[in-house]
């Protein structure tokens, strides 16, 4: 006899139909094979589902037993299909019918209770778009699901559960989506800005880099604070809105990250991969694909301590990343495009001892060695990024003040306000767009809302001209000046803003 | 007879028994083809049950159940889709164990019945 359960097959961040068939031979030695390209935790899915049936107080047939997830060619990973694979087997044998529109994902425990999942959300959304009515999860991963609305998610405790109400003895009571209070409270920043003191001109670039999603450099002798810095900046982040909320927690969702129960990721997240990460694992890769942390950074922080650490086939492929907002992966068998709209923040030495420009220290660096380390990141990257801040060394006597100037130090908080402010009018300003942020706006966006009078043209062109920008740099200082007068809630660039943003270009202190 | 021969024709009888007691109907006794040997060969209501029988004189040397190996299950496998194709048996068929452990003097310490072994994960 056989039977088809629907399930759905999640490849990066697409989801993709498939269908479980279970066919119980009434002839032949009792066997239970997988076809359909199974990967080793499906194939594995054998022994929990058996073993899960059995320790329901469910006699297991002994027949032959065929599962065959299609489409065929199409790897099955993961091990989500415990859950329809048993269904199909106890359909057949005990003979009830499978609801209409409905599809079946989980991982069964051994003792036939079901586990969390990752990737609900995005089957959910799937669910949704493909007029799906039902989809039966697991308890733990129905929160997630639960989120979208229009679509019925049945939170399965247990196998045994989802037999009692199959056959009709019991009702579901469907998921409701509920807020993870503990997760809400989770404030992402280790540090507050007023904790830093001194570095007004770095607090300066951050609250510009956080109003208008630009990207940040941070040069300084060790200890100076950069990475305090840079600890500091989630506090000054707005909260995800809506739809990147949604976009967030697909990724989190998609690679696992969604603790049972979890909600919907409200603060945007915070990546501080060390320099040893490999190229796949900072822009994603792998036998099978998984996304990297420039796309777990989505709409959120990537914060690269020791830039010039990294190894540079890391570095040179956040290139299309930090242009593009997403990126591509390539490899023989499948090609996957994840999202990657983040801040960069870069910290670096001057210099491979660290004391280059230092007031009192010696640097005891060889041009050469300095030339080195310099090169090690190379142009193309560096014009990708925004705002150039050198963190200056905090003099001692500033660090034990009196308690009275640390009190006036501002705090996170107020800084976090007018960022919102300054978020807040540029969300209204593209809202048809399909971009959020001052740094995602391309070339005809700039046209459209960055006029420049006469005045602010010249000073650009003069300034083009001292600096020698580049045509992408240009723009930059542009969409620069754009966030500086949004943070003032200006409508028009101005001349003050311009110079502003021209402060932040890397300054070359040996004179060329 | 040998020894060892003696204590597997002895479990044999002792299986058999047993079966019958289970009300299987047995049907042949030693099946012997190319592939190997069947101890018994029996039904069970609809389904024909090859039957796999291992005798152990005391535990000190492994049990029944240790000595059959993937290796044996396979040679039974084949054996039995060997017969069912000869008798054309057209039916759910599955592979059994019984287990039986022996005292010093000939006595009866255990019996115990396995059925489908096809799905044993041994060595």
């Amino acid at each position: 006899m056989l039977v088809k359960v629907a399930s759905a097959l999640n490849l990066g961040l697409n989801t993709m139909e498939m269908e479980v068939e279970v066919n119980v031979a009434s002839r032949g030695l009792p066997a239970f094979d997988i076809v359909g390209l199974p990967t080793k935790a499906v194939a594995e899915s054998k022994e929990r589902v058996r073993t899960a049936i059995i320790n329901s107080n469910i006699q297991f047939p002994e027949r032959r037993i065929m599962v065959n997830l299609a489409p065929g060619d199409v790897p099955k990973e993961g091990s989500f299909y415990d859950l329809p694979i048993a269904v199909g087997i106890l359909a057949t044998v005990m003979g009830f019918k499978l609801p209409e529109k409905s599809v079946f994902f989980g991982e069964l425990s051994l003792d036939g209770t079901l586990r969390h999942v990752k990737g609900a959300l995005l089957l959910a959304l799937f669910a949704r778009e493909k007029g799906i009515k039902n989809i039966f999860l697991p308890k733990a991963s129905a929160n997630e699901a639960a989120v979208v609305k229009g679509v019925n998610v049945y939170p399965v405790e247990s196998l045994s559960q989802l037999l009692f109400f199959l056959c009709g003895q019991i009702t579901f009571e469907l998921a409701v989506y509920k807020v993870n209070q503990s997760e809400q409270s989770v404030s992402a920043a280790e540090f507050d800005m007023s904790e830093v003191l001194g570095q007004e001109q770095a607090k300066r670039a951050m609250e510009i880099a956080a109003a208008g999603n630009h990207n940040l450099f941070m040069v300084g002798s060790p200890g100076s604070g950069k990475t305090m810095l840079a600890r500091a900046f989630p506090g000054i982040l707005p909260l995800l809105n809506e739809k990147e909320s949604l976009d967030v927690t697909k990724i989190y969702s998609a690679s696992g990250r969604i603790p049972p129960r979890g909600s919907l990721m409200t603060t945007r997240p915070f990546r501080a991969p060390h320099h040893t990460i490999s190229p796949a694992g900072l822009i994603g890769g792998g036998s099978r694909i998984k996304p990297g942390e420039v796309s777990l950074a989505h709409r959120g922080v990537l914060f690269l301590d020791e830039f010039n650490e990294f190894p540079r086939t890391a570095l040179e492929a956040l290139r299309q990343p930090l242009e593009d907002g997403c990126i591509s992966i390539c490899r023989s068998k499948e090609k996957i495009t994840f999202p990657s709209q983040f801040t960069l923040i870069a910290s670096a030495n001057p210099c491979p001892c660290g004391y280059l420009y230092h007031p009192k220290k010696t640097c005891i660096c060889t041009r050469r060695e300095i030339e080195k380390y310099k090169k090690r990141i190379s142009g193309p990257v560096l014009d990708r990024i925004d705002l150039y801040v050198e963190v200056p060394v905090v003099d001692i006597k500033v660090l034990s003040c009196d308690e009275r100037i640390k009190k006036s130090l501002e705090l996170s908080e107020k800084i976090r306000q007018r960022v919102v402010k300054a978020r807040d009018l540029q969300q209204r300003r593209f809202d048809k767009e399909g971009i959020y942020t001052n740094a995602e706006m391309r070339n005809k966006h700039i046209k459209k809302y960055c006029r420049l009078s006469k005045e602010v043209n010249q000073v650009l062109i003069n300034a083009g001209a001292n600096f020698q920008l580049s045509a992408r740099a240009y723009f930059k200082m542009i969409k620069i000046a754009r966030t500086v007068a949004d943070l003032e809630n200006v409508q028009d660039i101005e001349v003050s803003h311009i110079a502003e943003a021209l402060q932040y270009r890397p300054q070359d202190k040996d004179g060329g | 007879m040998n020894k060892n021969l003696e204590i597997g024709y002895n479990g044999e009888l002792i299986a058999a028994k047993y079966l019958r007691e289970k009300k299987y109907e047995i049907i042949e006794r030693n099946y012997r083809n190319k592939y190997g040997e069947i101890d018994l060969i029996a039904w069970d209501k609809k389904a024909l049950v090859f039957v796999e029988v291992r005798t152990k004189v005391g535990q000190q040397f492994g049990s029944p159940e240790d000595s059959i190996n993937w290796k044996k299950i396979n040679k039974l496998k084949r054996n039995a889709a060997a017969y069912t194709a000869l008798k054309k048996h057209a039916g759910v068929y599955r592979i059994d164990a019984v287990c039986i452990v022996l005292g010093e003097n000939s006595s009866i310490e255990r019996v115990t019945h396995y059925q489908n072994i096809t799905f044993w994960r041994v060595g």
